[in-house]
């Protein structure tokens, strides 16, 4: 009999998150190295940006979107990269992990719901992620003197309808995970084509039409955008109003989305007899 | 000992890692993608930045003695591609083989140990190469990047690195024997080799102590060859002392790596740490 309400749902959480926890812990070097990863990760594309604007301000960009604040430009992009890495990375990945080291089949013959513990398996993400981000702003402003532009904090509430949005990309994917055995590279490959595609480096102007339509099919792209119109006053991709409609509509609809195609593969698996191969 | 017993444990295991490879069809499949995908980010960054008309370019220009970045991010984010690449299928091969399981077994067999190395290292060179073909065809398609180098001199310049590379990937195995949990490692190296050589910016906007270090990792020298080739058709006699360098470097990188690897074989077994993980 599956195990429902919230007091049980409670203890799943703090059952995987306890679990996360010693995992993380068991590797101190990796918690040494989130301080000091940020900085190293991003030091080339830094040199590449003052490269050719020496003082984080480019005529170039202002060209392409009106503002030439390309440090508080890739800021914000810096900050949704975050978020897209972890929810493929954690989520999706999350699934992956425990058929390398064989626990998938004994996690799946719980009695708890599979969404209940993929949501579970977020939540540490999310706490590593909300620090992590922390440690990367500060290091990012005493580093390369680069901050976030004025009047961030005030577009914050986006980012619940973000968070949702997010969570729906996340579950689907992690059914995709079940379906696709060696999952690591394509996590790898649809990230990266993910935070690409959003134009979260670079304004999303610059991609040749066939890139500028897949970036549009995106719902992130908007959010970006959203956030740098709020805070850098630059000219919207599309218009904002309809920008605003697309990202609140599919932040409802991709949670929904999400759980369904992760239910059907669970589903398709079960039946398939596929869980236990890898 | 006899050469039939490095041989052909090495060419086995070669055979058995390009089986694997080609047994995931994702994974052979992002092998050409990520080429491909990889310089994108790069080149639109440059492009945001250079502006619609080239207006902010002017800084770039005298920092990379070239106006044409698209090619010179294009072909130093292949060269990072395929060091990165290697890395992971390559360098990282033993501890791959701990992860499966296979380790203990294939560490007990009555074979050369560097040739479980050697062949992991050969796969990983031989199936990565081709993606980076299939890439510069693919920006020369697009008319981002023009290949007007003489072809034979950029082939070479890659026989060239080919020592160094394989000795680097056999000392990072060597490490990994040690350290068991390297993903870090191969992010740190990375990361610092693309910083150093100048691989995804120009070296020039190094502070001069940095830069001076730079001078000394054959690296830098085969992608300056290659940029120069490429974007300045520059023929080889223009880098002779470069090509010098870069074949004693390639020698010693392979002793060094062949002379790590048996220290640190003797070194975990005399520490009991073959089985743990």
């Amino acid at each position: 009999m599956r195990n429902t309400g919230i007091k049980v749902h409670l203890n799943i959480f703090k059952a995987i998150i306890w679990k996360n926890i010693l995992e993380y812990k068991r590797y101190p070097v990796e918690i040494v190295f989130t301080f000091f990863m940020p900085v190293v990760w991003f030091l080339p594309t830094y040199l590449l940006i003052i490269s050719f604007a020496p003082d984080g301000k480019s005529s170039g960009l202002e060209s392409w979107i009106g503002t030439n604040n390309f440090f508080a430009f890739y800021m914000t992009g810096v900050i949704s990269t975050y978020f897209i890495f972890t929810v493929f990375w954690e989520m999706g990945f999350s699934l992956k992990r425990l058929m390398d080291i064989g626990l998938l089949e004994t996690i799946w013959v719980c009695p708890i719901s599979k969404v209940v513990y993929i949501i579970g398996e977020s939540l540490f993400s999310m706490i590593r992620l909300t620090y992590e981000i922390a440690v990367m702003l500060i290091l990012y402003k005493l580093v390369f003197r680069m901050n976030l532009p004025p009047g961030f904090f005030d577009a914050i509430p986006f980012f619940i309808p973000f968070f949702l949005l997010m969570y729906g990309f996340g579950i689907a994917f992690a059914g995709v995970v079940l379906l696709i055995k060696d999952a690591m590279m394509m996590i790898d490959t649809t990230s990266f084509l993910v935070q690409t595609l959003t134009g979260s480096q670079n304004p999303v102007q610059v991609f040749p039409r066939i890139f500028m339509v897949l970036s549009m099919a995106i719902p992130i792209t908007y959010f970006i955008d959203i956030i740098r119109v709020q805070t850098l006053r630059i000219e919207p991709i599309i218009s904002y109003h309809i920008e605003i409609l697309v990202f609140l509509a599919t932040s409802v609809t991709f949670p929904v989305l999400g759980i369904k195609i992760f239910k059907e593969v669970d589903k398709k698996c079960r039946r398939d007899g596929t869980i236990h191969t890898h | 000992m006899q050469a039939r017993y490095w041989l052909r444990p090495t060419f086995s295991v070669m055979l058995k890692e390009i089986r694997i490879v080609t047994r995931y069809r994702t994974w052979l499949l992002s092998t050409f993608i990520w080429p491909v995908l990889y310089p994108l980010t790069f080149y639109f960054i440059g492009l945001g930045l250079s502006g619609r008309t080239g207006q902010g370019l002017g800084n770039f220009e005298r920092l990379a003695n070239t106006s044409d970045f698209a090619s010179f991010l294009i072909l130093g984010n292949l060269v990072w591609m395929f060091i990165n690449i290697n890395l992971w299928v390559g360098g990282m091969s033993l501890q791959r083989e701990r992860l499966r399981g296979m380790f203990d077994t294939t560490w007990t067999l009555p074979v050369n140990k560097l040739s479980l190395v050697m062949g992991a290292t050969f796969a990983s060179l031989l199936l990565n190469f081709l993606p980076m073909v299939v890439s510069i065809a693919f920006y020369a398609a697009l008319g981002v990047f023009k290949i007007t180098g003489n072809i034979f001199n950029i082939l070479a310049t890659i026989f060239l690195i080919m020592p160094f590379l394989v000795g680097f990937l056999t000392l990072f195995a060597a490490l990994t024997i040690r350290l068991r949990q390297a993903n870090l490692t191969v992010q740190v190296v990375r990361s610092v080799l693309s910083i150093v050589c100048g691989l995804q910016f120009p070296l020039a906007i190094l502070p001069k102590k940095i830069s001076a270090i730079s001078g000394y990792i054959p690296l830098t020298h085969f992608v300056d060859i290659i940029r120069g080739i490429i974007i300045h058709k520059h023929p080889l006699s223009y880098y002779t002392g470069s090509i010098v360098y870069i074949i004693v470097s390639g020698i010693v990188m392979m002793i060094t790596g062949i002379l790590a690897f048996r220290y640190f074989i003797n070194n975990v077994r005399k520490r009991g740490l073959v089985a743990g993980y």
